[in-house]
């Protein structure tokens, strides 16, 4: 394997896991997703510049791309997941403050309805 | 990925597996927790018991206070012996209240005449009430009983009859003025005085009296005074009510005599004033005891165990169980024939009461005492709870009102906490939304290099295509 498309991979895998393990910070993960976006641009680059090449290399490319798929969707999948529950949070945190309105008599101020945001 | 465990709703999840996730995960899940434990089921529950509680501790505090009032009333019957007053006449005369403490008996005569109030009004109209003049200079004076009263019509736009009313109304001399319109002839509008209060009285209005002190014309009445004769002896009053003649008696005249005719007023003991506040007092006796048993016992209520309950139950144990002294022959409650059954229910056996001798009756006058003393002084033994500014119910209710307080600050401090949260989790989610977009334009650039990969290595597309089976994120989505 090239030296370059080795770099470029472990770019990906680098980035990968940082996303795995920054999940929970804000800014880290949005730094990684950025690197890893800009890693996944370039071996698509260099597969298109370097057909011979990828030829030569592709079982081991493909399962290299394959594992950092894989991984990809474990965060996905989990991103998902997370997101959920927030959602669920925030519809509980809007009942109880409509229930604290009410037993503060606001009656004018009282939302009519729920936000299901998500 | 780690596993998870739940006991309650609130029991804090952990993870305890080694996923790299897991403290990603762990950190939504103590947020959702945090969410949950916000101590609002409980303020409600506090804020509906601290409300029942007054509703019941109110019920019981009204009910006591009537108790209260009921026994103190039986007490000033005591005090006038149950005396009351009546008119043999009422087209005459009519007996409004008695506070006599003994009987007695007295003729009312010769009513000659009524109070009535004086009235006046100007003999001649004017042509309007706002803009004819009424007076030379702006200054007139009203005379009523003698007595002078200045009225200033100088200010713009007074000098004319509404202006001399107003001015007339101003004065507080005991007399009302008001514009009449008659609506007839070239001047149409009169002068209208009347006394505030019966009893002859005379009017005068003169215009410009430090210069030519003009008269103004009115056709008056003078009002009159009553006049009557008590047990012969002649009587002139400014008013038909006449409390400042039979001590404790007040009356109403109502009627002027026609011969030899007359009314008797008699005060007399009258026993069943007695008998209608007893039966008053079971009345409430046992809604008050009713009240006190739903607090007591398996199925008591919110107030159950409250000192409230106990106290005003012991204070009913002392106005009942109220004991006379002396030998006089009504000594308690069960001499006039009021009874507890064995389920606590009181009643009152009319018969027994009916029954009654004269002596007894005084012996019952007697036993209940006064206000203060006897029977209506256990009274006391009730305002001690139900006194509205220093009862003990009153107490408890400034605790409950306390308790009130700290709950809304309670209430305050979570709002601004739940506010905090849900600015929080939309941040949280904004920010959810949008790596989940970026992470899902990756995973296809990725399986686009893949799918490149293989038409450029075998001709054809055979990658596990790992997108088609990632969830499917979207902002819209919910």
């Amino acid at each position: 394997m090239s030296a370059e498309i080795q770099e470029l991979l472990q770019s990906l895998t680098h980035t990968t896991s940082r996303l795995a393990r920054e999940q929970g910070q804000r800014a880290n993960f949005e730094r990684a997703l950025g690197e890893r976006m800009r890693a996944i641009a370039a071996i698509r680059e260099w597969i298109g510049q370097e057909p011979s090449a990828a030829r030569l290399m592709g079982k081991e490319l493909t399962r290299e791309l394959q594992r950092n798929l894989d991984q990809g969707t474990q965060i996905l999948l989990r991103l998902a997941m997370a997101r959920e529950v927030m959602r669920n949070d925030r519809m509980a945190i809007d009942r109880q403050i409509q229930l604290l309105q009410g037993m503060r008599g606001l009656g004018g101020a009282t939302r009519k309805s729920l936000s299901c945001r998500g | 990925m780690g596993t998870t465990s739940s006991t309650s709703a609130l029991t804090p999840l952990t993870f305890t597996g080694v996923s790299q996730y897991a403290s990603d995960f762990q950190t939504v899940i103590d947020h959702a927790v945090a969410v949950a434990q916000l101590p609002i089921t409980q303020l409600q529950n506090e804020e509906s018991n601290i409300s029942s509680q007054e509703q019941l501790a109110t019920g019981i505090q009204t009910a006591v206070a009537n108790l209260a009032t009921t026994v103190t009333d039986l007490g000033n019957l005591g005090t006038n012996q149950g005396i009351s007053g009546t008119s043999s006449n009422t087209s005459l005369v009519q007996v409004d209240n008695t506070s006599m403490t003994a009987p007695g008996s007295f003729q009312i005569s010769n009513i000659q005449s009524l109070a009535s109030a004086a009235s006046a009004t100007t003999t001649n109209g004017y042509a309007d009430a706002t803009t004819t003049t009424v007076s030379s200079t702006g200054t007139m004076q009203l005379v009523v009983n003698g007595q002078d009263y200045t009225l200033d019509l100088t200010g713009s736009g007074q000098n004319n009859l509404n202006g001399l009313a107003s001015a007339i109304n101003a004065a507080n001399a005991g007399v009302t003025a008001s514009v009449i319109d008659t609506g007839t002839g070239s001047t149409p509008y009169y002068l209208a005085i009347s006394a505030d209060s019966t009893g002859e009285t005379s009017m005068q209005l003169v215009d410009d009296p430090d210069g030519t002190d003009t008269q103004i014309a009115l056709t008056s009445t003078t009002g009159s005074d009553a006049s009557f004769q008590v047990n012969g002896q002649t009587v002139t009053s400014t008013t038909n009510t006449i409390s400042n003649v039979i001590p404790g008696m007040t009356f109403t005249l109502t009627g002027t005599t026609t011969g030899n005719e007359s009314a008797t007023l008699t005060a007399a003991t009258d026993p069943s004033q007695i008998s209608t506040l007893l039966q008053t007092f079971v009345s409430q006796y046992n809604s008050l005891e009713q009240l006190l048993a739903a607090q007591i016992g398996p199925n008591a209520g919110l107030l159950t165990g409250n000192s409230i309950v106990y106290g005003v139950g012991s204070a009913l144990q002392s106005v009942i169980n109220y004991q006379g002294t002396g030998t006089n022959s009504v000594q308690n409650l069960a001499d006039l024939g009021i009874s507890v059954s064995s389920t606590g229910e009181m009643s009152f056996n009319q018969s027994t009461f009916n029954a009654l001798t004269s002596s007894q009756i005084q012996a019952a006058f007697s036993f209940l005492g006064s206000s203060t003393s006897g029977f209506g002084a256990t009274a006391g033994y009730l305002t001690t709870y139900s006194d509205p500014t220093n009862g003990l119910i009153a107490g408890e209710e400034n605790e409950w009102q306390t308790d009130t307080t700290n709950m809304n600050n309670q209430i305050t401090t979570l709002t601004a906490q739940a506010n905090q949260m849900q600015k929080t989790l939309d941040d949280a989610l904004e920010s959810a939304d949008e790596q989940i977009s970026q992470m899902q334009s990756q995973q296809q650039e990725l399986t686009a290099s893949l799918q490149s990969l293989n038409y450029t290595s075998y001709g054809y597309n055979n990658t596990n295509n790992a997108i088609n089976s990632a969830p499917v994120m979207s902002s819209s989505s919910s």
